[in-house]
């Protein structure tokens, strides 16, 4: 855990990676523009009041130790022709106060016989705005050096945290070091089969030889040992390897012509500096190598996100290292998470329950299955019918042949056995008597249910018609005065020609549609309920208000009503697996009580001694 | 019983197990199942809608031009579109106008129609209980009546009691009086035979759901080895 933390470098105390400022002196950390490795700078870190101009001024030093490389380089007369050229462009020529025009020479005549058309004060002006530039460009200078100061700090920093690799490492056996031994021990075929493919010829083993001798020569008088540098170090080096061009000897005549041949040979439109920054893959097979020897994770920590196409970019952008981009990616991901709810939280499950409820399910089915198929079914007794139940019958009654009934059918498919059995005879009934019956429904479910319980009813198919809008609609079916509203079905007329309005439902929330948006606009005893057994409760209020002329509900209701109509229930009421379910249903209520009596006496016992 | 009951009843059997599969928790099958019931029911509803709904009261009237209809197409075409456009995102706004409208004309219906279908009638009806017009129609003191609108009086009575000073014994935490706890326990004894009584509603409608599907299941077993 400690070693995520990072040190501030001011107070030295542990703060959070993604601290931008130390918690507890408040001085800035600058983890985000950190550079890994910068510390082996050490042009720059010796000289920490270095300007802009200066940097500027060792950059242009550089270009020209540069140039005067290349002319050493091409010192045998390869480059004469642009040396002379070089020449030519830095020094002006000899001839050229003869070769200009008359015209120039008399504008610049005149141009110093003249004032300054701007005059004394402009020129006191510009001169106080000199020295404020130069005063603002000097706090700029100032501001820029201690950046680069922290930038190094941190880096150092970095650096003792990253893992060395290990002090054997740098051992070597007729100077080939442990790793690369290790390398080339996991691919022989690859060493074997390099010299098949490119065999060195003499003359570039020679070359290669001096090549090597002469780094070793310039290691010797830089006083470095000679030794295997760490990862982060190369990676340092790959990226300053200009810089430190500048710095060394300039390489042998052939040495220098042969790398230049083969990269010309290789890539031709990649810059030199592009392929040093460019770090060499890592097969999978040398990753455990190194891991064992402690380069990995260095390696790894310096690792480019973004590899910049040349040195320019590298230095004019900063890079983005790996936990650079992590800390960007944990804000973008918490700026993403801005404004949403938290995830749901997931519920325990409680073992052991999932099979209670599996075991009480399978004996209820096992007790149905058999008393549907071992128990007869026993004709129902002559049972008195509740008021509501009467009341319908009653209201029943009272049609004759020739009235209208609108049958409204607003129950889903999965209450339909119940709603056929209650309603099915009693459809029968009114089709006998002669009574008229529109089928109307507010549910798009309703079209094909109506169609299931004329059949069910053995009654002449009618025609369905559909009523849009909820409330709405039933509110515009109440209020259609003439009949011939748009919003209403064809075929539906005013609500108050009708006899009865039958309601077969399920829900609540249709019935006090109906009673809400149509009793009003209605007559007392209008609307009829015939609707399932989970209504009940809620309708008996609006029957006792006087709002409904009756209802049934449930297929115990129905079969009662159905005998007081003279029809007969359907045969597919099976009483007996009914009262079956019940008495499971009131078995496992009473196990439930007696379980969580015994529980609470439980929980109540180990009490009673404490206290 | 030909090929295509055969081949009905097999996929309904097949969906009954699935749905049956509950019993073990929520699994594959039961989500197979029930995403079929939505899926069909949706599919549905929209063909009817489209049928009953769009083609008669929207398309019919556009294609008679300069007549009122058409002029009064347009208004719900116009909403449709606006409603239509919440599907871009950067237009959700666009649907906030026809949204607006529908839930401002639905809650109007239903303040106009709570107080005159439910509130009005059901305490008329606690009232007219006590009407002194009741005894001189029955020609007497019915006693089983009066009886009946008390118990209904105690009832109403206690269940406010119990819901208003329930909420105010939250938000204060103070003891309640023993006539005001007394009266809200009997309030808690109706709501709780209320509730027993719309459990056993709930219960009924499963069970009588569930009988017919077995119903269903052991006939079309009984047809297939009757042949």
């Amino acid at each position: 855990m400690s070693a995520e933390l990072i040190l501030c470098p001011h107070c030295g105390k542990e703060n959070l990676p993604q601290a931008t400022r130390c918690v507890y002196c408040g001085e800035d950390l600058e983890e985000l523009f950190r550079i890994e490795g910068v510390e082996d700078n050490t042009a720059l870190q010796d000289e920490p009041g270095i300007s802009t101009a200066d940097l500027v001024e060792a950059l242009r030093q550089a270009d020209s130790q540069k140039d005067e490389k290349t002319g050493a380089a091409d010192r045998n007369g390869q480059n004469e022709a642009a040396d002379s050229g070089g020449e030519t462009e830095s020094e002006p020529p000899a001839g050229e106060d003869e070769q200009t025009p008359e015209w120039l020479a008399r504008i610049r005549k005149r141009a110093q016989q003249e004032e300054d058309a701007a005059g004394e004060l402009t020129r006191k002006g510009s001169s106080l705005d000199t020295a404020r530039s130069e005063d603002h460009q000097g706090r700029v200078d100032q501001e820029f050096a201690s950046w680069i100061a922290r930038i190094r700090e941190n880096a150092r920093r970095e650096n003792l945290l990253t893992p060395k690799p290990a002090a054997d490492s740098a051992e070597s056996e007729g100077g080939v070091p442990e790793w690369l031994r290790k390398v080339r021990e996991l691919q022989p075929e690859a060493e074997e089969e390099e010299p098949l493919a490119e065999e060195p010829a003499p003359e570039e083993a020679e070359l290669k030889e001096g090549q090597n001798d002469a780094a070793e020569q310039v290691r010797a008088e830089e006083g470095e040992p000679n030794k295997e540098t760490s990862p982060d170090e190369n990676v340092w080096e790959s990226a300053s390897a200009p810089e430190e061009a500048l710095e060394t000897e300039p390489e042998p005549e052939p040495v220098r012509e042969h790398e230049e041949a083969a990269e010309e040979a290789q890539t031709p439109a990649e810059t030199p500096e592009a392929e040093e920054s460019a770090p060499a893959p890592k097969t999978p097979e040398l990753e455990p190598v190194l891991e064992e020897l402690g380069l990995a994770a260095a390696s790894a920590a310096v690792e480019l996100e973004e590899k910049p196409a040349s040195s320019a970019e590298l230095g004019a952008d900063l890079l983005l290292l790996r936990r650079q981009k992590e800390n960007a990616q944990i804000l973008m991901n918490l700026i993403g998470e801005e404004g949403r709810g938290l995830p749901p939280a997931k519920t325990q499950r409680v073992s052991g329950r999932g099979w209670y409820r599996f075991i009480l399910g399978i004996f209820l089915l096992l007790v149905l299955a058999a008393v549907l198929v071992f128990v007869p079914e026993a004709k129902p007794g002559q049972v008195e019918n509740p008021a509501p139940a009467a009341a319908l019958k009653e209201a029943l009654g009272r049609l004759a042949s020739g009235d209208k009934v609108l049958v409204v059918l607003e129950y889903q498919a999965a209450d339909s056995a119940e709603l056929e059995q209650i309603t099915a005879p009693v459809l029968k009934a009114l089709q006998t008597r002669g009574v008229e019956m529109q089928f109307l429904t507010t549910h798009p479910n309703g079209l094909w249910l109506a169609d299931a319980l004329m059949r069910k009813a053995d009654i002449p198919a009618h025609e369905t018609g559909f009523l849009a809008g909820g409330k709405l609609g039933v509110l515009a079916a109440a209020l259609n005065p003439d009949g011939e509203s748009a919003l209403v079905p064809a075929g539906v007329e005013k609500l108050e020609n009708y006899a009865l309005i039958l309601l077969l439902e399920d829900s609540q929330m249709d019935i006090q549609n109906w009673i809400e948006q149509a009793g009003p606009w209605l007559s007392a005893d209008k609307i009829g309920v015939l609707a399932s057994s989970q209504n009940a409760a809620l309708l008996l209020p609006y029957y006792d208000a006087g709002q409904l002329a009756g209802f049934a509900a449930g297929t115990t209701e129905g079969r009662v009503l159905a005998q007081a109509l003279d029809r007969t229930d359907l045969p597919s009421a099976p009483s007996r697996a009914f009262q079956a379910g019940l008495l499971v249903m009131i078995a496992v209520i009473l196990l439930g009580v007696l379980s969580k009596v015994e529980a609470d006496s439980g929980a109540r016992r180990p009490k009673e001694p404490e206290a | 019983m030909n090929a295509m009951d055969i081949v009905l009843g097999i996929i309904g059997i097949a969906l009954s197990v699935m749905i049956f599969s509950y019993l073990l928790g929520d699994n594959f099958f039961f989500r197979v199942a029930l995403y079929i019931l939505v899926g069909v029911s949706s599919g549905y509803a929209a063909a009817v809608l489209l049928t009953k709904v769009i083609l008669p009261r929207l398309i019919e009237p556009l294609k008679q031009s300069g007549t009122d209809a058409f002029w009064l197409a347009l208004v719900p075409l116009v909403l449709c579109l606006l409603l239509s456009l919440m599907l871009i995102p950067r237009l959700v706004k666009a649907g906030t106008l026809p949204l607006a409208f529908l839930a401002g004309a639905g809650a109007a219906v239903a303040i106009a129609g709570i107080p005159r279908g439910t509130l009005a009638p059901q305490l008329l009806s606690v009232v007219n209980r006590f009407s002194p017009e009741l005894l001189r129609e029955n020609a007497g003191a019915d006693w089983g009546g009066i009886l009946e609108a008390l118990f209904i009086l105690l009832g109403v009575v206690s269940v406010l009691f119990y819901f208003h000073h329930r909420l105010s014994r939250k938000s204060a935490g103070a003891q309640r009086p023993p006539l005001v706890e007394g009266i809200s326990s009997v309030g808690q004894l109706f709501l709780g035979i209320t509730l027993g009584m719309l459990f056993v509603g709930f219960y009924s409608a499963a069970l009588t759901a569930l009988i017919a599907r077995m119903v269903w299941l052991k006939e079309f077993i009984l047809a297939l080895l009757t042949g």
